[in-house]
Order: structure tokens, then C-alpha cells, then sequence
């Protein structure tokens, strides 16, 4: 049976569906080289990818292509397609240089210190100081443009110095310097710069301004959340907070929380404390003792898949019952 | 893992099974999809649309048609896997497609042929209000360059931008669907093109000698193509102009009436056109059934032909 025929006989994704994913999954994860572990590719990293795409899309994903796909051809070109779109994000969301543009996108346009340049100057769109470079243009930056070697920009980001703080988690984003920090290493950059600078050429001063205190410190891991340090040094920023290593803790014990409700389905929910006890089970779910295996067997699959090696895993579960005991009231 | 293995051979994962037998879609959009029913096209209603590879979801923000053009519409994609940061998505509420994610693009809105229309998915009226609320925004959208604008819009790194781009991609290929020709007298255009078969002069025998020597085809294709059975490429049009030193009028074969045309552009003769010729594209269904329809018709004294019975006799006949 094809995968079209498939997701149009049972509603939904089977083996065949699955495995396309699958393929289409390890094909388009090795077109973006920043996504390569730095051992390079095993196969539990392609199954972790898919694993984290579907859990995240697959509801989505699975009423466009049946809505939209009239055959395997549409049906493996858009879901080529949604794989692609999902990488791209996760990739920005989950290795060091992705994160941190990420979030000085967002960062920027929120600091008084730093302006775009407007439509129909030289460079326009691009970033640059409020009040403007010091003095007259430099030989890297005709018309107020950067066009030197960004190296020397993070050069120049190095000679501040700022330092990293405690870190004791190797799975969690911690807080490493403020924001106030953060606005300095960026004026110094500019300076250096004496023009207006791309994004990139942004993202890439201030990562190597890190570099020399982080250097081989950024793991990529796909279970874990994003790992860099960097990233967290603008995200503290972003917040002024010191505290955000435990909020975002808190926030991402709360979305796994739902993940892991909306992937157990109604059964696996209703059987989600009292999964230990086969008797139980089988009286809560109004079954026999086969059924009750079964389901149990299926809801133990998913919390294996979803939480199994994760080291917030009892504090998910705690978090979903709470869920499932507000809903009930 | 369990024992199930996927089409390559390979095991699948039993939790991700598990995971996909609760992402089952709901009941009301199986039945949308597997509806047979095709009703007319109308304003506020959501529509699968295809050309080929091609396949896009839309809203209908507006349905064109008059006595001097074929049938048109303006064609909203919407989208459920699309994440928008930028604002620039209106979302819209479709039971049938789960309500939740569910996207409209006016940026990418254009006017397609209704022939591009293959089934009905929707037609709520929280649709209707979502396709009157974007018409002004949609309307004004309808170029390609339209497209770049709503991209500016876009985070250019982020996947949406990638997305969104494909799917103006795709927008284009509808929107430039092959359409059966229409006489040239029917046609508001009819100034710019001439008839081949005015154009090509002498007997029958000598117009398709003409196309066997300057399109290098068989004479059953060039038959074919003088009967309109056969459109001609944009290419063969211009070398026939040039050979017959017609300046810059668009040269195509006799075309039929506006009418029949726009009757075969109706998505409900879809399926039946591709019933009748299962291994023919749906272009040359419909290609063939202009010309099978109109042979009929010509036997005919009728002043003004019911086309839609003659498609339905034509069908019935087996094509």
C-alpha cells in the first residue's frame, strides 16, 4: 500500500507514511551541515529529529496532507516541504549561531542604542548606532557601510572581557551576563565597525567575542534544549533577569507536560496515574486484562519516546497530572 | 521498536505509531474529502486547487465570470503547518481542517482559472466573514511581485519565509494553467489573435502539409491541431506567425465557444472527463471533450446549446 493510500484508509499516519518521514527526515536533516552532530550523523539522531518533528507538526502535518495531497507525489512533495520549513526552525532554534540571531532579531529593535538604517540610504535595513559612528567614515566603512573583516569585530568584542557566570547544568540555558554587558559588547562592536552592519556580520562579532571563553563548550544535542551559552547571554539580556534559567526550566516542564498529554490520547491520560497497576488500569478504562496491557503498553511507549532519558522527566509527569487534575475539576 | 516495518523495509518506531493514531484527522474532514458531491464555486468557501505535482488549499475571496472571458477566481492559500511571526497570516476558523493553525495568506492571493478547482472542502460561514474581511487586501495582492512584498514581511531565515515562497511558487503555476482556446471572436483578446485556420492558407490538405513541414508533426497531429483537438505551445503559435509573416498577432487554432469552455472548466466535470480518458491528463480530457462536444453540437440546429447536457451526453457516450 502506498503512503497516499494509507493516510486516506486509516486518517492518518501508518508504517508507510512514517517511513517516507523517515527518509525524507534523514535526506534534508544532512542538507543543512549545521544541524551534524560534531561526532557526525548515527541513526538515534535522524529517529530523535523525527521523533521532535512529529510530536511538534504531526497533528498539523497530518490534516494538511490529507486535506491537500491528491496523491504520493503532492503528498511527498508538501511534506518535503514541512520537513524542510522544521529544520530550518529548529536549526535556528537549536544550535549556538541560529539561537543567538534569533534572539537579536529580537533583542535589537528594542534598544535604544542601536537603529536601522532607513529605506534609501546606503545600507539601508541594515544595523547601526543610534547616534551614529564617531567621527568621519572609516577605510571599512565607505558611506557608513561595514565592509571590513568581521574578525576584527570580534576582536575588538574580546578586548571587553565580559565573563561568564555559574553554570552548573549541561541541558539548560543559563544566564551569563547582563544586559547592561550585552549593550557594551555591542557598542564596542559597532565602534570598531565605524558603519552599519548586517545581522550576520552581528551574530558573528559577538559569537566570536564569546569564543575565546566558550570555545568547545556548545554541544549540539537533540534532546536537550538549546544548549548554547551565547544564546543565553542575550536571552538574560532580553529579560534584565537573573532568574531565567529557572523560568525557562519551568516553562519547558510545562510544554512537555502537554506534549506528552496530546501524544497519550484520551486513554493513555485517563490511565496516566495509575499506570503502575494492570488492575487498575483495566477498571479505570472499563476493559479486560489484555486491553489493559495493551493500553498501558502503547501510553509506556509514548512516555518513553517523549520523556524517557529527559532529567525533568518526574517533574513533567508531576505537571501533566496537575494538568489532567484541573481539567477533572 | 516493534515488529512493523514501513514500505524500504525498515522498523518503525511503536511510539510513533502510537503517536500517529491520535493525530487520526477528524471525522468531518474525511468526510469533506471523500465527498463526491462538487457543488458550483462561491465566494467564502475553502478549496483544494491542482495543477499536475501541484496541490494548494485556498479560500475563494472572490468568483469571476462574464460573456467575454472565461471563469476566474481569486484564490486565498491558507495553510496548517505554517508558523507566522510576522503578522502577516490572518487566521481563519475551519471546523473541517481542526480550526486550530489554520492560516490565510492574502499576500499570496491570485486569480486562477476555476479549472484549477478540484473539491470542496469547507464552507462555513465563519469563512464567508474571513473572505470578505481580506477581499480589499487580496485584490490588491494579485501580481506576482505581491509575493516579495508579503516575504519582506517574513523573517527571510525562518522556515515560514521558505514555505511561503513555495507555495507563491505554486500560485503561479495555477494561475497559469493550460486552458482550452477559445474562438477568437469570443473573446475580449479578439483583436491580438487570428484563427489558424483562417490563417493557413489553400485547401484543408494544404493547411496541414503547412503544419507537418512547420511544426515538424505527424498528419494526425496536425489534424489534430487544426481541429483544436490539440492546443498549440506558445512556441509553435510564434513559429507559425512568423512563417506566415503575421507581425505580432497571436496565432491558435479555430477555438471553441466561450461558452462550452467555461462549462468544462466547472470542477464538477473533473473526475468524470478523467473517468472517460483515465490515462489522459485532465488538460487533455478536457481538450478532447471541447472537441467531442463540439462535433455534436454541430449536428445540432439548436440556436443556443445546452452545453452542460452535451458534456453530459458526451460522457455518457464514453467520451
Amino acid at each position: 500500500m502506498s503512503a497516499h493510500k494509507e493516510l486516506r484508509r486509516y486518517g492518518g499516519f501508518g508504517p508507510q507514511c512514517l517511513g517516507l518521514l523517515t527518509r525524507l527526515m534523514r535526506r534534508e536533516a544532512r542538507g543543512l551541515p549545521v544541524l551534524k552532530p560534531p561526532g557526525g550523523w548515527a541513526e538515534h539522531a535522524f529517529d530523535d529529529l523525527v521523533q521532535e518533528f512529529f510530536a511538534a507538526k504531526g497533528k498539523a502535518v497530518t490534516r494538511m496532507l490529507y486535506a491537500q495531497a491528491g496523491d504520493d507525489d503532492q503528498l511527498g512533495a508538501l511534506l518535503c516541504r514541512s520537513v524542510q520549513n522544521w529544520l530550518i526552525d529548529w536549526a535556528r532554534a537549536t544550535t549556538d549561531p541560529g539561537a543567538l540571531r534569533h534572539r537579536l532579531e529580537k533583542i535589537l529593535p528594542s534598544l535604544p542604542h542601536f537603529a536601522r538604517v532607513p529605506d534609501g540610504q546606503p545600507g539601508a535595513g541594515r544595523w547601526t548606532l543610534a547616534d551614529g559612528p564617531d567621527g568621519p567614515d572609516g577605510p571599512d566603512a565607505p558611506d557608513g557601510v561595514f565592509v571590513g573583516d568581521v574578525e576584527d569585530l570580534a576582536k575588538a568584542g574580546r578586548t571587553l572581557g565580559v565573563m561568564p557566570g555559574a553554570w552548573s547544568s549541561e541541558t539548560r540555558r543559563a544566564p551569563v551576563t547582563d544586559k547592561a554587558s550585552l549593550v557594551r559588547l555591542l557598542g564596542r562592536i559597532f565602534d570598531a565597525a565605524g558603519g552599519s552592519l548586517e545581522l550576520g556580520q552581528i551574530v558573528y562579532a559577538v559569537q566570536g567575542s564569546f569564543h575565546a571563553q566558550f570555545a568547545g563548550e556548545v554541544v549540539f544535542d537533540h534532546r536537550a534544549e538549546p544548549s548554547g551559552r551565547l544564546a543565553a547571554a542575550v536571552g538574560a539580556a532580553e529579560t534584565g533577569q537573573s532568574g531565567l534559567a529557572t523560568q525557562e526550566s519551568e516553562t519547558r516542564i510545562a510544554l512537555m507536560a502537554r506534549r506528552l498529554l496530546d501524544s497519550l490520547g484520551d486513554d493513555g491520560v485517563r490511565i496516566l496515574d495509575v499506570m503502575a497497576d494492570p488492575v487498575q488500569v483495566a477498571a479505570r478504562l472499563g476493559v479486560g486484562r489484555s486491553q489493559a496491557y495493551a493500553k498501558r503498553g502503547a501510553a509506556t511507549a509514548v512516555l518513553a519516546e517523549l520523556i524517557g532519558d529527559d532529567p525533568d522527566r518526574a517533574a513533567i509527569l508531576a505537571e501533566a497530572r496537575s494538568i489532567v487534575d484541573g481539567r477533572a475539576r | 521498536m516493534s515488529n512493523t516495518v514501513d514500505g524500504a523495509g525498515a522498523p518503525v518506531s511503536s511510539g510513533l505509531l502510537a503517536l500517529a493514531e491520535s493525530f487520526r484527522v477528524p471525522q468531518e474532514l474525511r468526510d469533506a474529502v471523500l465527498d463526491a458531491a462538487v457543488p458550483p464555486p462561491s465566494e467564502g468557501q475553502l478549496w483544494r486547487a491542482e495543477d499536475g505535482p501541484v496541490a494548494v488549499l485556498g479560500l475563494l475571496i472572490s468568483v469571476q465570470s462574464g460573456k467575454d472571458r472565461l471563469p476566474n477566481v481569486l484564490f486565498c492559500p491558507v495553510t496548517l503547518d505554517v508558523e507566522d511571526e510576522s503578522g502577516a497570516g490572518v487566521a481563519v476558523a475551519s471546523s473541517v481542517l481542526g480550526n486550530a493553525d489554520v492560516l490565510l495568506w492574502p499576500g499570496l492571493a491570485r486569480w486562477i482559472p476555476l479549472a484549477a478547482l478540484d473539491h470542496l472542502l469547507d464552507d462555513g460561514q465563519d469563512l464567508l466573514g474571513a473572505a470578505s474581511r481580506v477581499e480589499r487586501t487580496a485584490a490588491s495582492a494579485d501580481n506576482p511581485d505581491a509575493a516579495f512584498a508579503l516575504l519582506d514581511a517574513v523573517d527571510v531565515f525562518s522556515g515560514a519565509a521558505q514555505a511561503l515562497a513555495q507555495i507563491a511558487d505554486d500560485m503561479s503555476v495555477l494561475a497559469s494553467l493550460p486552458r482550452i482556446a477559445v474562438a477568437a471572436s469570443d473573446t475580449h483578446a479578439s483583436r491580438d489573435r487570428t484563427s489558424l485556420m483562417e490563417a493557413l492558407p489553400g485547401s484543408g490538405a494544404d493547411k496541414i502539409r503547412v503544419l507537418t513541414d512547420v511544426l515538424g508533426v505527424s498528419g494526425p497531429d496536425a489534424m489534430a491541431v487544426l481541429r483544436g483537438r490539440r492546443p498549440l505551445t506558445d512556441d509553435e503559435s510564434d513559429r507559425i506567425r512568423r512563417h506566415l509573416g503575421l507581425g505580432g498577432q497571436e496565432v491558435q487554432h479555430h477555438g471553441f465557444p466561450l461558452e462550452l469552455v467555461a462549462e468544462l472548466e466547472q470542477p464538477r466535470w473533473r473526475r468524470p472527463l478523467l473517468g472517460v480518458a483515465p490515462a489522459a491528463g485532465l488538460a487533455e480530457a478536457r481538450a478532447a471533450a471541447a472537441g467531442g462536444v463540439y462535433a455534436l453540437a454541430a449536428r445540432d440546429s439548436a440556436a443556443e446549446p445546452n452545453w452542460a447536457e452535451r458534456i453530459q451526453r458526451y460522457l455518457q457516450a464514453g467520451g
